[in-house]
Order: structure tokens, then C-alpha cells, then sequence
């Protein structure tokens, strides 16, 4: 079987794909149906979502909001997010803050 | 020129965040010897000075928890661990003890050596396999985000190797201003509100009409008004929908979910790729901002000057062996894969590792493709701009079939 999963697979589209590529070796993936090659991606496992991860384990995040704090001070002073930078603990609330501040740079972004 | 540039109208590039070439792509090398990935053998010393071999044992998730250290003085000791330091060639060494200064754990530390297995990563492997991988794409810095991903924006960091802010009003203007001041369209899309852009402190501050968004980008992919030079932000955060429901990080960024990362790469190339004009005149770069502190067995090869003052340099002298950084070698290798029907199947972008024919590229080949196919060079362009490979002669005469272009079904 091909190392990724794909909806149809034939065994005759199997040897024609490693007679083709011997040198190197490759999966074959070729479906027998007419159309492109159809690849499936999997779904994240349950539980991959955690808005609750700690911030401290995301030093991306945490930069970020450093920037938009710097931002909010220099520039929009009077334009405060309602929210306290410093006390944002998770990645759901350092998301909660960045669409805030994200709503008074580029309003556009939240139009549908 | 080649049909396949004839036929360019848009440039689309999708940069993901903090992963290696080996971590990613490093499995290819046993169904292709061409691609520089892994033998198996490679290996660094942890903290017992016992020898940790490379494992194709990376999981989607909660192995990389915290964040391993990449900033400049941990990238130092990643490449440079057991020699002099510059201008000695990188051991490549350090990764292991690296991640045991933020883990404080020996058998943790030993994760930094985990690679996925080619069954584990659909969307990248099968990209890498049907369009063009790069054997030589290199980080700008060995550093962290945002200088890095600097160098895609502007061909500079303008002497910053941290994630520091750095001001607006440079010499040097973005890919974007210079594409639009030439009378072509260009932007920068982010995911939505909650994950917004890493561009805050210079474009989305000063510039926002430059921003859209990822849904925005689909739309603009299903009508054909895709603007010629686009850049694409992943998701950064686990947060809820707009309208409910959950939105996962698609960022990559350990520790998060690798799947859902593959989920969007897959959804961009999708929405390319399912409007037939679209497809034909696209080339689309998926590409990783830096190699997050993960393993990686190609020392990083020097390169031209960039010619600003180290301003935004926060690495103390003890850290870093009192080395002064110049910005004249590149980070860590990254994977990037360029995709288009106008590319042959398995093309392999030989890198370092040929002495006579390989390539070098890093993020300011970036703007300077762009440049290069639609405004022409900049004369204000940075010295990295100026000197970096381009890379869209990889775009051939002739265009592959419909059938011969794989598509992603989400499961």
C-alpha cells in the first residue's frame, strides 16, 4: 500500500508507477479512474484543539503581543483593547486580545 | 523564456513556521537519493556525551512542549557546539544539548533528533514528490520569526536578528510597495482577526490596506482576481471560530498540531489548483519561516553581507563565543517546495552538497524573484536581495496534464 493513503489504488497503476521510477524508489499512488490523483489528508486527532495552552510555552505568540502592545501604546493610545496584556495567560485569550487590537488596525479583516 | 514564465501571472508564497528540512522532509532521501535528507546515521551528543542518532519517531504534537530555543545565542550553539566557532564550518552539533538548556530532561532533550516518516506527512511528501524540492533553501538568520521572515518581506532585517521591532521609513520598501508603485496588485493575507499578521509593528500598523484575509484569499482564488504577488500567513492560535466552532493552529509551530498544518497547505494549494486558469499561470512556494531549534544535518553556508549594523542584536558576547554577527552566513535549512504545472515531476533542487551545480536560496530570493519576473530589480533592492537566487527558471515548456496534478480530499 501506497505510505499515503489515497481512495483507489490498482495494482497494474502500481507496477507501471515502480517500473517508472526504479531508480529512485517511490509509493505508487496512481488511481485506475480517469482525473487526477486523489490524495486524503487525515483530520487532527480529538483533543489537538486547546485554546487553554499556556501562553509561556509560545514565545511566538507572546512577541506578537508584545508588538501590538507596543502599537497600542505608541500609536493608539486612547484605542485600548479592554483587555491587560500582561495578564493574558493563554492562547485563547492572547487570541482574544490580537483580534481586539487586529479590529482597530485593519478593520477590513473582519468584514465577511 | 520558458512557456511556463509566458504563461506567470501570479506568484502566491506560503510561509509556515519552525520546522527543519531533515525534521520534515529528511525521510525522502530513502525513496530519492537526489533529495539531502537523512541516512539514519547522523547524530548529536547529549549531555552524557552519548551519541543520539537521528529517529523517525516525530509525532503531530505535544513532543516539542515548550518551544525549543531558537534564538541567535541557542542557534550558535545548535551549529557551532564542539569548535571554535565562526569562521569554522557548523558541527551541526548542538541540537540536543540545546534543547536540554530548555527541557533540563536528557530524554527529552533527544526529541530534537525525531524526523516524520513518509507515511506521516501526506500534503508535504506528496508536494515535495510531484513539484520541485529544494536541497539548499536556508533561514536569512540564525535566529528566530521575525528577522527572518523580514527577509522574504523586504530582502533585510535591516540589522535585527531578534524579534524585536525595527522601525518603519527604511531605505529598502517591501515586495508589496514596490509590486503596487510598478501598477501591479500584491498582499499580504493572514488567517482572521484572532490570528492576525506577524508584520504588525511596519505593514499592518502603517500600511493595512495592504492585508486581507484567508478567506478572502479563497474567494479571490475561486473569482481569478488573485493579485500578482500574494503571501500567505498560517493560523497562529488554538481560538474559536468567527461564527462558533474551533479554529486549530495551522502554523506548524511546535507544539502545535502538525495535521492541521498539512490541512492548510493542502486547502491553499486546493484553492489554486481547482481553478484551471488559476493553476496554469501560479507558481506557489510553500516555505518555512526557520528551523525552530529541530535538527538539521546541512552546516548553513555563508553569504553576502547584509551590509546594516547589527542594531537589533540581542545576544550577549559570552553566549555567542564574543562573536560580533555580520549577517554574512545563512540559518539553519528549511523545507521549500515550488509548485506549479509548468514544473516536471520530481524535480530535485540540488543544494551545498553539489560543489559544481548546487543552489542557494534563503527568503530574500523571495522578493527578488518577484522583482524579477514582474518590476524588474530594484535599484534600492538590499545586498542579500541583490545577490540571492532566483528560482522560477525551475518553471519549464511544458505544462502537465490535469490528470498528472494530484489534488487533497480532507478526510
Amino acid at each position: 500500500m501506497a505510505s499515503v493513503k489515497v481512495k483507489k489504488s490498482g495494482s497494474a497503476a502500481k507496477k507501471k508507477a515502480a517500473a517508472k521510477n526504479a531508480t529512485p524508489k517511490r509509493p505508487a499512488k496512481k488511481t485506475e479512474a480517469k482525473g487526477p490523483q486523489r490524495i486524503v489528508v487525515p483530520k487532527p486527532a480529538r483533543g489537538a484543539y486547546n485554546p487553554n495552552r499556556p501562553l509561556a510555552g509560545n514565545q511566538l505568540l507572546i512577541d506578537q503581543i508584545a508588538h501590538f502592545r507596543k502599537v497600542q501604546r505608541k500609536v493608539h493610545p486612547e484605542r485600548f483593547s479592554g483587555m491587560a496584556p500582561e495578564q493574558i495567560a493563554t492562547e485563547g485569550q492572547a487570541a482574544e486580545y490580537i483580534r481586539k487590537m487586529s479590529a482597530i488596525l485593519h478593520p477590513q479583516g473582519g468584514e465577511k | 523564456m520558458s512557456a511556463g514564465l509566458n504563461n506567470l501571472k501570479h506568484v502566491v508564497v506560503l510561509m509556515m513556521e519552525n520546522r527543519s528540512f531533515d525534521h520534515m522532509l529528511g525521510a525522502l532521501r530513502a525513496e530519492d537519493p537526489r533529495i539531502n535528507g537523512l541516512t539514519g546515521k547522523e547524530s548529536n551528543l547529549d549531555t552524557s556525551n552519548e551519541p543520539v542518532r537521528v529517529s523517525a519517531q516525530a509525532k503531530f504534537r505535544s513532543q516539542l512542549d515548550p518551544d525549543p530555543d531558537h534564538h541567535f545565542p541557542a542557534v550558535h550553539k545548535q551549529l557551532y557546539f564542539g569548535t571554535t566557532g565562526p569562521p569554522a564550518i557548523p558541527s551541526m552539533g548542538g541540537f540536543v544539548q540545546s534543547y536540554f538548556d530548555v527541557r533540563k530532561d536528557r530524554g527529552k532533550s533527544r526529541n530534537i533528533m525525531y524526523y516524520f516518516k513518509t507515511d506521516k506527512l501526506p500534503v508535504l511528501h506528496t508536494l515535495a514528490r510531484e513539484y520541485a524540492v529544494f536541497n539548499g533553501w536556508f533561514s536569512s538568520i540564525p535566529g528566530p520569526t521575525i528577522c527572518n521572515r523580514a527577509f522574504a518581506h523586504y530582502g533585510s532585517s535591516f540589522g535585527n536578528a531578534s524579534m524585536d521591532m525595527f522601525e518603519f521609513n527604511r531605505p529598502v520598501k517591501s515586495i508589496y510597495e514596490r509590486v503596487i508603485a510598478a501598477g501591479h496588485t500584491s498582499k499580504l493575507y493572514y488567517y482572521d482577526p484572532s490570528s492576525s499578521t506577524m508584520e504588525v509593528l511596519n505593514l499592518l500598523q502603517n500600511q493595512p490596506q495592504l492585508f486581507g484575509t484567508y478567506k478572502q484569499f479563497l474567494d479571490d482564488c475561486k473569482r481569478g482576481q488573485l493579485p500578482k504577488y500574494c503571501f500567505v500567513e498560517p493560523n497562529y492560535s488554538d481560538h474559536p471560530g468567527e461564527g462558533g466552532g474551533q479554529e486549530l493552529a495551522s502554523d506548524q509551530h511546535p507544539d502545535h498540531d502538525v495535521q492541521a498544518g498539512e490541512i492548510f497547505i493542502a486547502s491553499i494549494y486546493n484553492a489554486i489548483r481547482e481553478n484551471p486558469s488559476l493553476w496554469q499561470s501560479t507558481a506557489l512556494l510553500v516555505v518555512y519561516d526557520e528551523h525552530g531549534g529541530i535538527y538539521d544535518h546541512v552546516p548553513p553556508p555563508s553569504c553576502v553581507a547584509d551590509g546594516f549594523g547589527a542594531t537589533g542584536f540581542q545576544a550577549s558576547l559570552e553566549d555567542t563565543d564574543g562573536e560580533v554577527f555580520k549577517f554574512d552566513r545563512l540559518g539553519v535549512r528549511v523545507p521549500a517546495i515550488l509548485i506549479s504545472p509548468w514544473i516536471a515531476k520530481h524535480t530535485v533542487v540540488l543544494g551545498p552538497e553539489d560543489l559544481a551545480h548546487g543552489r542557494v536560496f534563503e527568503h530574500a530570493s523571495i522578493p527578488a524573484t518577484v522583482a524579477k519576473q514582474f518590476i524588474g530589480a530594484s535599484p534600492n533592492a538590499s545586498r542579500r536581495e541583490a545577490a540571492a537566487d532566483t528560482f522560477l527558471d525551475l518553471l519549464g515548456d511544458t505544462m502537465r496534464s490535469e490528470e498528472d496534478c494530484p489534488v487533497f480530499d480532507f478526510a
